[in-house]
């Protein structure tokens, strides 16, 4: 039987999936803030069952200070944060008025973001991307995402339905993190690790805004 | 059917209520947090025409010599030992509420008694020199309610006699109005089994036409057992055995611990007809490969037996198994509580089985 998973911090961060987790751990290591308690939800849908989980844990109540909720804004920023708020609202916690803010008032005070940040449409490997926008092999990626598209194009416009192999890449975004990181000297890590490995630069400017997050999360 | 349950001032709850509690529950929580002392007060509740009511908490627990004083027989049962605030047990289930307190007997109108040479239980004033001697001094008055009306009081306390012989009582005030309660069953952790009881348990299952649940639970454990017989041999009496397909039968307490464990439990499930059975740590003795087995023919007995089981656990395999071996269609009539403690508040966190199963699927704690 695996582990039991129990509250172990004051401070405790809801991420979508494990690449999230790794990312946001680096992330929270490179700020040298106290320390957080990453949960994964797995799953944009499942904010709300974990939440409810949550708040039964034993120790949620004594322990829980603060509580930051993380997702991607995906291509409806307004739609990510009612469904965040739901989610919250559901199981009795407070949500804050808007993404990138916080509760006040009695624990757990509650922050929510939204990846990219600033009401911007896009997923984690976006603001990863756009921290190595000048790297010189950033070329190389759009030259690759200009190839496929071509190829697969001109190439095969019929190709079998069944194959899975034929089809341009439902998320570009994704699609180029993966190109990038198949650049790296270490070409199999996933977009999370990446991050632990320093393959994303984590002192970037794009990510001040998350950095702030993360550091009010962690007051105490 | 009991759906809440409410204790003030009983051993180490203040005030507590749960509300919610279904046919098969089971409670968790730390150590030393009262999931024990939820059932004890359960029982007290149902025990109620027993002078013993105030001393069985402590065979539950495996105590079986003390000193005899009043302060050893009725202060642990009260709330930081004050026996000057009453215990408050009510059980509200479908067919009304019922419920006692248990009061130490005022300076007014303070009643106490003696227990007459032929061991029948007398009211008496207290005050009379002539019987100063062999009271104890300390005196409980029991009130009996039914939907939050008095329905009746007992004068109980301990009374030792010139040799010694300390004797508790329980003495009904209006013998006319004896309070009724379901009956209820408690199996302990450190419940041993009694041969000749057992057998006349058996026995009541054979009567009834219920003893084959009693051999399925038995052969979730030791499936080569194909029957159960009580003989009765002039050296041991009564005795349960069984056939295990040997050249002869074998007792059943010979069986290992945990066929006698799920044999202590059957065994009650047919006390507990109509009533509550009562099981603290439930899967001790048994192995976690049975567990969902185990409350499979649970939830199956307690229909047939129509009755309600609470049990307590300390094992996360144990809640998993309840989850993974009752079924669906009676999930609704399940609940699981977790006790806390809050500064110095017992508090409780009820899960159904839907958000047990979720907690569970994603690893979460939830003991």
């Amino acid at each position: 039987m695996s582990e039991t998973i129990r509250i172990e911090e004051p401070h405790l961060l809801l991420v979508e999936g494990t690449n999230d987790q790794h990312f946001l751990e680096a992330l929270i290591r490179k700020l040298s803030v106290d320390p957080v308690q990453v949960v994964r939800v797995f799953g944009k849908n499942n904010y709300s069952g974990i939440l409810q989980t949550l708040v039964m844990a034993p120790n949620f109540k004594s322990t829980v200070r603060r509580l930051g909720v993380i997702r991607d804004n995906d291509n409806d920023p307004d739609a990510a944060f009612k469904s965040i708020k739901s989610a919250l609202e559901k199981n009795g916690l407070p949500c804050p008025k808007h993404p990138e803010a916080f509760t006040a008032g009695k624990p757990p005070i509650v922050g929510v973001f939204l990846i990219p940040g600033r009401g911007k449409e896009g997923c984690l490997e976006d603001l990863c991307l756009s921290t190595r926008r000048d790297h010189p092999t950033m070329a190389c990626v759009e030259k690759f995402m200009v190839c496929v598209g071509d190829r697969m194009n001109t190439e095969a416009p019929d190709a079998p339905a069944d194959d899975k192999a034929y089809g341009y890449p439902k998320n570009e975004t994704k699609a180029r993190a993966h190109a990038f990181l198949a650049s790296m000297p270490e070409s199999d890590k996933t977009v999370g690790i990446a991050a632990e490995e320093g393959y994303w630069k984590m002192d970037h400017p794009v990510l001040k805004d998350l950095s702030k997050f993360l550091r009010t999360l962690t007051t105490r | 059917m009991m759906h809440t349950f409410t204790i003030k001032n009983f051993k180490l709850f203040e005030e507590l209520e749960l509300s919610g509690l279904e046919r098969i529950t089971l409670l968790g929580g730390p150590n030393n947090i009262g999931k024990s002392t939820f059932l004890e007060a359960v029982y007290l509740n149902h025990d109620i025409n027993n002078p013993l009511m105030f001393t069985q908490h402590l065979g539950f627990r495996g105590i079986v010599a003390f000193k005899v004083t009043a302060e050893s027989l009725f202060a642990p049962l009260f709330h930081d030992f004050d026996t000057g605030r009453a215990i408050h047990l009510e059980a509200e289930a479908a067919k009304g509420a019922f419920g006692l307190q248990i009061r130490e007997s005022g300076a007014s109108g303070r009643r106490t008694a003696e227990i007459t040479s032929s061991g029948e239980l007398h009211n008496t004033a207290i005050g009379g020199a002539a019987s100063q001697e062999s009271l104890s001094g300390t005196a409980f008055e029991v009130e009996y309610y039914r939907n939050g009306k008095k329905v009746n009081t007992a004068d109980a306390g301990m009374t030792r006699e010139k040799d010694g012989t300390a004797r508790v009582f329980l003495n009904l005030r209006e013998t006319s109005e004896v309070p009724r309660t379901p009956t209820a069953a408690y199996i302990g952790t450190r419940s041993g089994s009694e041969p000749a009881t057992d057998a006349e348990r058996f026995g009541d299952l054979e009567l009834e036409g219920k003893s084959e649940s009693f051999l399925e639970a038995l052969r979730i454990i030791y499936p080569g057992i194909r029957s159960i017989a009580t003989i009765a041999t002039v050296k041991v009496g009564a005795m349960l055995y069984a056939d295990v397909g040997l050249d002869r039968k074998i007792p059943l307490s010979l069986l290992g611990d945990g066929t006698n464990r799920i044999a202590q439990i059957a065994l009650a499930m047919g006390r507990a007809h109509g009533g509550v059975l009562l099981v603290d740590d439930i899967d001790s003795g048994l192995h976690h490969s049975v567990l969902p087995k185990i409350w499979e023919w649970l939830a199956s007995a307690t229909k047939l037996f129509d009755c309600q089981v609470i049990a307590t656990t300390h094992s996360y395999e144990c809640i998993r198994a309840a989850k993974e071996g009752l079924p669906p269609q009676l999930w609704n009539e399940f609940a699981y509580f977790r006790l806390d403690r809050e500064n110095d508040t017992i508090t409780s966190t009820r899960y159904s089985a839907d958000n047990l199963g979720d907690a569970i699927d994603r690893d979460w704690e939830v003991r």
